[in-house]
């Protein structure tokens, strides 16, 4: 018991630690685009999420690629930031704009994915699992317990819906997971994942596509228009991070 | 095939007045028509009489004799058609004699010349001749007058923008005496490079041209080119065409041909061919806007507009609060292809965000109101008026620009909240001249090791066990305490269970401390605890002899009964009998007393 708890304790440690290196080179490179140095504030906060993440660190990527001129970037962060903190005004206004600057549009969500962005992906989550484990025991122990209130179908009923919503919301989540964005203007939607592949058409900055599979530095996509090639993960990122 | 026809007139209108003038003439309408197409075969009677009273007038007597056949023509006598008129005193009396002509095959029929009676005399009927057309071979026959449709674009004018909206309209003739039906609502464009708002019901025409009446149908929609450069345009539309002589074969009718295509129409299946008009392959130049003159708060509107307010609502905001600038603007236009229009000054101003709403007055949505929705917020109390709005669009009528400089709105902007005001950073902040771009947030929030949902951590996963631990823990506690109160044989198992658990202990303890006397005593209650699930009484009642006939009735083997008989004895045997301690071999005899109470906790 002494061990787990003396691991805990160091692990919390180390994890704080480094979170505190990171509020340090946050504010650092807040400094940077204070100063103009847009450059090294996208430096600082790209070394930033190599190990701990959080919306407001992509949020101000997202402004300083912006500031770059990057809108591509720009509108990968912004989302990579609502993935973290869903519905935040002030990114959906930023992406908004990086959109209208990239003249990319927005891709067109079904209903599934636009309910699961209502809530954070861990929200449904916790939904679930609370309403899955609530609705278990409500059904395991009432006979035992002799429990026959009315209210035990009612609660019954409620866990059930929150776990289909909560199921609902993953299940929005899994389709959006597989969206990746275009980072750079031009980009060859190519045949096979070569360097020197052919490129059956172009993508420009900021357009979504959907990944279908990974092979190296190369990702099979498929955009809203139904076409199908690979792209460089230099010039195209997946919003979720791995 | 050959027709004879034996003609059957007696006209008695009166007159043998003087001087009777008769013309006599032959036709075919139309004079070109597909095979298996009917045209009307018209032999024309006209008689001028020279008294001018109209009772004084009279009718003539005319006679066939035979109408001479024409190879591959089939013709049907239909009837006459009589008139009398007084024209400058004179009366004048025609007859017009009809037959249905129509051919199978492609060709030319000529009726030749021959000869009539009119009133005891002779009189030539002149040859007329029908060309019949392969079935299907063409539909727009360019410099034809006869033709029977054709179909073009009609433009208001030449020069058309990329991305203009321009009303255009596509028309369809179709010759007068056809019977058409329709198989379509609407032309269908084919091309990119365009589109097309809905088209409108369409309205019907008369039109003359070259003489020749043609029904008009006219559509009305919107164009937008959404490029510029020589683009291809084209619409086509299907029709059926149905056979009038057919008319009266069944009773299918079209309302809508009925009022406008040459009254009630009645449609014979077997007479009907379907014809599909275009308007052919138009390329039109589309232009880009110039360049010259061109302002750079030029949005994308084409058209003409006017603007129709401007307001700010709320008339009082805190700095940071936003506010929504509402700019309206009417007229036609390209609306669906602009964006808004540019904000004037603004200075201590931040744009958040643009809305737009458009209301068509048409259904094309090219005529409408616009307005759009700035939302704003100052950033300084010495703010007193929103940002002005500088609409500037492009006229093709005129084609030039056109700037409509929207006056500021007066606002009253009182200073923010202590906590809420902006930090000198913010000010100082490049992101201050990103239009509309919201800045930096000061603080990293909540760190986080990954983006992957938490549901993928096996951490997550595993912690999973806990409450699916717990709920069964307290499933089955609950259910073994309602079995012990509800099961009497079951509460004697557990009872007896734990007694012998017990006893088994102390005899366990007794051989270790090589005390005889204590362990046979531990081992008589563990053999009378081994066998209390057998009986409902107390088992530390039960007497060597009921134990014995427990054993008896429960089947246990003679091995068992001895050996129980021994343990019961044994210590009574050491306190009475003289046992001598020292030969016991008590671990021995704790192994057996085990092996005893666990086969009597078998026995049921």
């Amino acid at each position: 018991m002494k061990r787990i708890v003396f691991f805990c304790s160091a692990l919390l440690i180390a994890m704080h630690t480094g979170w505190a290196d990171a509020d340090a080179d946050f504010t650092a490179a807040n400094e940077a685009v204070a100063a103009g140095d847009f450059s090294r504030a996208v430096e600082l906060y790209e070394t930033i999420l190599q190990d701990a993440q959080s919306a407001n660190t992509y949020y101000n990527l997202g402004n300083a690629y912006y500031a770059r001129g990057e809108y591509g970037q720009a509108i990968l962060q912004y989302a990579r930031s609502l993935v973290l903190d869903p519905g935040n005004p002030d990114t959906l206004a930023n992406l908004r704009l990086a959109r209208e600057a990239a003249q990319a549009e927005a891709p067109e969500r079904v209903w599934s994915e636009r309910f699961a962005q209502s809530l954070g992906v861990n929200t449904w989550t916790w939904l679930a699992v609370v309403a899955f484990w609530g609705a278990f025991g409500l059904v395991l122990l009432p006979p035992v317990y002799g429990w026959r209130s009315p209210l035990r179908p009612l609660l019954l009923v409620a866990c059930i819906i929150t776990l289909l919503a909560g199921g609902l919301g993953l299940f929005g989540y899994h389709q959006l997971s597989r969206e990746g964005i275009v980072t750079a203007s031009d980009t060859p939607l190519q045949v096979a994942p070569t360097a020197n592949s052919p490129a059956a058409s172009f993508l420009q900055a900021g357009q979504a596509a959907d990944i279908l599979s990974v092979h190296g530095n190369f990702a099979r996509i498929a955009t809203p228009s139904g076409d199908e090639g690979w792209v460089s993960l230099d010039r195209f990122g997946p919003i979720w991070r791995r | 095939m050959k027709l004879i026809l034996t003609c059957f007139f007696l006209f008695a209108l009166a007159s043998q007045l003087v001087g009777k003038e008769v013309t006599v003439s032959s036709a075919f309408n139309p004079q070109q028509v597909f095979a298996n197409e009917t045209a009307s075969l018209q032999i024309s009677v006209e008689t001028v009489h020279g008294n001018t009273g109209f009772f004084g007038s009279s009718g003539s007597d005319i006679e066939f004799e035979s109408m001479p056949a024409i190879q591959g023509l089939e013709v049907h006598y239909q009837g006459p058609m009589r008139r009398t008129s007084i024209t400058n005193g004179h009366a004048v009396s025609s007859v017009v004699f009809q037959f249905a002509a129509r051919a199978a095959e492609p060709g030319s029929y000529t009726l030749p010349a021959f000869t009539i009676k009119v009133d005891g005399r002779t009189e030539q009927v002149p040859e007329a001749t029908l060309e019949v057309m392969e079935q299907g071979t063409t539909t727009d026959t360019d410099g034809d007058e006869a033709r029977i449709g054709w179909m073009d674009i009609v433009f208001p004018r030449e020069h058309i923008y990329a991305y203009e909206s321009i009303p255009f309209q596509v028309r369809l003739y179709l010759r007068e005496d056809q019977n058409g039906r329709r198989m379509q609502d609407f032309p269908a464009k084919e091309g990119d490079g365009f589109t097309v708002s809905p088209f409108s019901s369409p309205v019907m025409r008369m039109a003359n041209i070259d003489g020749v009446n043609y029904y008009v149908m006219i559509w009305q929609a919107v164009l937008t080119p959404l490029k510029a450069g020589e683009n291809k345009l084209e619409f086509t539309y299907d029709m059926l065409l149905v056979d009038r002589n057919a008319r009266r074969s069944t009773g299918i009718s079209d309302p809508f041909f009925n009022s406008l295509f040459g009254g009630s129409m009645m449609v014979h299946q077997g007479n009907t061919r379907q014809l599909s008009f275009t308007t052919g392959e138009d390329t039109l130049d589309i232009l880009e806007l110039p360049t010259e003159g061109k302002p750079g708060t030029f949005s994308g509107a084409i058209g003409a507009f006017a603007s129709s307010g401007i307001s700010v609502d709320p008339k009082t905001a805190q700095v940071g609060e936003p506010v929504e600038l509402e700019f309206t603007f009417a007229g036609e236009g390209n609306f669906q292809y602009m964006d808004a229009p540019a904000l004037a000054a603004t200075d201590g101003w931040r744009l958040r965000g643009t809305d737009k709403d458009f209301e068509p007055a048409d259904r094309y949505e090219y005529r409408g109101k616009m307005t759009y929705r700035y939302i704003l917020s100052a950033e300084s109390d010495e703010v007193t008026e929103t940002p002005g709005i500088t609409f500037s669009y492009f006229d093709p009528k005129t084609e030039s620009y056109v700037t409509d400089e929207i006056a500021p709105v007066p606002i009253a902007i009182t200073p923010a909240p202590p906590g809420m005001r902006r930090t000198a950073a913010d000010e100082h902040s490049p992101q201050a001249d990103q239009r509309g771009l919201i800045g930096l947030r000061d603080t990293p929030g909540r760190w986080v090791g990954s983006m992957q949902p938490i549901f993928t951590s096996p951490l997550f996963l595993g912690a999973q066990v806990i409450p699916l631990t717990a709920l069964l823990c307290l499933f089955f506690t609950r259910r073994h305490q309602n079995r012990l109160l509800t099961d009497k044989q079951y509460a004697r198992v557990r009872a007896s269970r734990r007694a012998l658990k017990v006893w088994l202990e102390k005899a366990n303890a007794a051989s270790g401390r090589q005390d005889a006397v204590a362990f046979y005593a531990a081992a008589q209650r563990a053999v009378q605890e081994s066998l209390g699930h057998l009986v409902e009484q107390e088992p530390a009642s039960l007497s060597a002899d009921e134990i014995e006939r427990l054993l008896g009735q429960h089947g246990a083997d003679a091995e068992s009964l001895a050996l129980t008989r021994d343990f019961l004895n044994a210590g009574d045997a050491l306190k009475f009998g003289g046992l001598f301690q020292g030969g016991l071999d008590l671990k021995r005899e704790q192994q057996q007393l085990e092996s005893l109470c666990n086969a009597n906790l078998k026995l049921s």
